[in-house]
């Protein structure tokens, strides 16, 4: 009998506990809003997905509770698809789109900034190696083999460098990265652009440069995914590689600076700064955007100062027209948040938010977002 | 229908009531299990087959003996996916199956009777260890090792040698061939292992009594009647070794490179099919060109597969054969002398 009454006691108390942590949990730290928001659909781009998946869940945990969004991926290729065919209530791109692409009333909001790093692991050589562009393309379009080579050596006179083949690894996936990557090598490098395999390769279904999957030279390390390609250079000596910029960050890896260089008849001359990957150095970058967003718009090689040259926009497409009040309602509230008070939770994935002078572009065209013709407004606690 | 009646004193039974209700069931349905199988086998040659039509139409069966890029597709040729399966496995039965065999060996002839049951039990426990952590095993410990000691040695050594020392040029840093194959030949041990035991196990004991009689000693006996004796046996082991062999993937697609180059060096990096069909299939949802080479590859996987099983039996059969005619032709003393020939 006082067996069980204990039990039961310690039962009522647990549920006890319990109910009073989820009834304290939404009200203490958040900036709530009185709208309460709706749940909401999205899909595209994987390149920023990490970090809209962590502002997702932050905006609903703190600032709308009935802001359920869910978030599906699929590339970008499937976002712009989806946003178009309206079976989503925004959609996600990492490229701008196309002038085929665009339709009428279809916003491009720049949201976070990502970054493609060189990562490598020579055993005596320290992080920040300075590497111009044509060393970069040589190097990945294996030309350039050994690591004692004059195209690096000159740069780095007060580092050792081993008389040692560079053991290259590279994605073997069709990856946001690689089209980063390869469109930045793509505008400093005109031999790159010239190799078939490489700059030059195009996908036989839309006749269009197909950069996103690339055929490497036959002595390179091919993996799936940023995290495989990470962990295959840090076990391999030697090795050379790209790596996306929040991996590398979370991962302590040992990354190259790269120049801005100036683009002239026959290459690309490196300038005199050579730049680390950062939050903020790719910010930087960023400020290097020109609106209105158009399909060539892009920040690879940003003449901003101090702006780390392979960095990149993400976008999140939106129609100015919205049907649905509330939905309206949300994806402003959600917008304005994450480019506002959401950068904390940015920086906080290793992801680079947008400099102000772009912020405000972006309020801008958030302004024309509306629902049966009354523009809506962000709700306040969301700025 | 069939009904059972008890039996007439002292009257051959009949047949049909001898057939039982239960022998009628489990008849059929054993027979419907094999058929289910065997049905199921050509199910998927079927589906493979059909799947590869369109690759085939439109690259034709040039695209498997391609080694680089077939341009006016951008597809990548499927003979280093071949190669790369046909040397790996190659490696691992060079590797596995001597070592397996004198593991085996080990265990039934030379092995103090007190740890014989340990040591066959912690054999086979190599083959309850899952691919996958045998991939991170050598993404993590063998590939560095193999990159910093064996292969600098190997290089060095076997380097030099005209001919085979082909076999060991280039930068050994890295994913390679080489680690690939190692990998597959510690992941066939157990199995080759566990049943060539079995197999000298089953050597008739007056055999190998006839021949210590004779004088042998143990090497002799071992090489001139055990090993000859149980060759069927340790063929059809190593065709099993082999066929795990030729399906690992992940184990595989960690330490291999992924990179569709054919070289002479082992040192180069390679790829496998069915690391190939696991890195690429989730690229080719919406391309149905690519989706069906992935399915024509799958294809070339079984046909290799069973054939080499095929092989293996018309082997066993051949070896079965004349292992007959010799023992029923002689003494034990004649069939040792024509064996250790």
């Amino acid at each position: 009998m006082r067996r069980v009454k204990a039990v039961h006691l310690i039962a009522g108390l647990v549920v006890i506990a319990l109910a009073g942590a989820a009834c304290s949990s939404k009200s203490n730290t958040n900036t709530n809003t009185a709208f309460k928001g709706v749940a909401m659909t999205g899909s595209g781009a994987t390149f920023p997905q990490p970090v809209y998946e962590a502002l997702f869940k932050t905006f609903h945990d703190t600032v709308e509770s009935g802001a359920q969004i869910t978030y599906g991926g699929g590339g970008s290729g499937k976002g712009i698809s989806d946003i178009q065919a309206k079976a989503v209530d925004f959609g996600a791109s990492d490229q701008p789109l196309s002038a085929k692409d665009q339709r009428p009333g279809l916003l491009e909001i720049p949201t976070v900034l990502g970054a493609v790093t060189v990562a490598y692991n020579v055993p005596g050589v320290p992080t920040g190696l300075k590497l111009t562009p044509d060393a970069i393309a040589g190097i990945f379009e294996g030309k350039i083999t050994s690591w004692d080579d004059p195209a690096i050596k000159t740069q780095n006179p007060g580092t050792t460098l081993p008389h040692q083949a560079i053991a290259g690894v590279v994605r073997q996936d069709s990856s946001g990265t690689t089209f980063v990557f390869a469109s930045y090598l793509n505008k400093v490098s005109p031999s790159w652009k010239a190799d078939k395999n490489l700059g030059g390769k195009t996908d036989p279904a839309t006749g269009k440069a197909s950069i996103k999957q690339l055929n490497w030279p036959k002595s390179f390390d091919q993996e799936q995914g940023n995290a495989n390609v990470a962990g295959k250079i840090q076990q391999t000596k030697y090795s050379i590689g790209y790596v996306e910029l929040a991996y590398a960050l979370s991962n302590n890896i040992t990354f190259a600076s790269v120049p801005y260089c100036t683009p002239t008849a026959t290459g690309c001359t490196p300038g005199p700064d050579y730049v680390a990957p950062s939050i903020t150095s790719v910010s930087a970058a960023g400020a290097g955007l020109t609106f209105p967003i158009t399909s060539s718009t892009n920040i690879l090689n940003s003449t901003a100062s101090g702006a780390y040259p392979i960095s990149t926009t993400t976008y999140l497409l939106v129609y100015t027209a919205q049907t649905d009040k509330s939905k309206g309602q949300t994806i402003v509230d959600l917008l304005t948040w994450l480019l506002h008070k959401g950068q904390d939770v940015i920086k906080g994935q290793n992801y680079a938010p947008l400099p102000d002078s772009i912020i405000t572009q972006d309020d801008a065209l958030i302004a024309q977002i509306s629902s049966g013709g009354t523009p809506l407004t962000p709700s306040s606690g969301t700025k | 229908m069939i009904r059972s009646t008890p039996a007439e004193v002292g009257a051959p039974l009949s047949r049909r009531k001898r057939a039982r209700l239960g022998d009628f069931i489990a008849s059929k349905a054993t027979g419907i299990a094999a058929l289910a199988l065997v049905a199921l086998l050509v199910a998927f040659l079927i589906n493979f087959a059909l799947g590869s039509r369109e690759g085939l139409r439109v690259l034709g069966f040039r695209y498997l003996w391609t080694t680089g890029i077939i341009a006016k597709f951008s597809v990548q040729g499927a003979f280093p996916y071949i190669f790369g399966t046909l040397v790996t496995s190659a490696i691992a039965l060079i590797l596995g199956v001597p070592v397996a065999v004198g593991l085996a060996l080990f265990v039934t002839e030379v092995c103090p009777r007190r740890i014989r049951a340990a040591v066959a039990t912690l054999s086979d426990m190599l083959a309850a260890i899952p691919s996958v952590v045998y991939g991170m095993w050598g993404f993590f410990v063998l590939t560095p090792w193999m990159d910093a000691t064996l292969e600098p040695w190997l290089h060095k050594v076997l380097g030099p040698i005209p001919g085979f020392g082909r076999l060991f040029q280039g930068n050994t840093f890295g994913s390679d061939i080489l680690t690939a194959g190692v990998i597959l030949s510690i992941m066939i041990l157990p199995i080759v292992t566990s049943i060539s035991r079995e197999i000298l196990s089953a050597v008739p004991r007056e055999l190998r009594d006839g021949a210590y009689a004779l004088g042998a000693t143990r090497y002799e006996v071992i090489r001139g009647v055990t090993l000859p004796f149980s060759r069927a046996g340790i063929v059809g082991a190593s065709m099993l070794g082999l066929g795990r062999a030729l399906g690992e993937t992940i184990a595989v697609i960690m330490v291999i490179g992924n990179n569709a180059s054919v070289q002479a060096s082992l040192f180069g990096k390679g790829y496998t099919i069915p690391s190939f069909i696991a890195g690429s299939f989730g690229e080719s949802g919406t391309n149905g060109l690519d989706r069906s080479l992935l399915t024509l590859m799958a294809l070339i996987l079984v046909v290799i597969s069973l054939g080499f099983a095929a092989l293996a039996r018309l082997f066993v059969r051949r070896i079965n054969q004349r292992a007959r005619i010799a023992f029923d032709t002689g003494s034990a003393r004649s069939a040792w002398m024509s064996r250790s020939r």
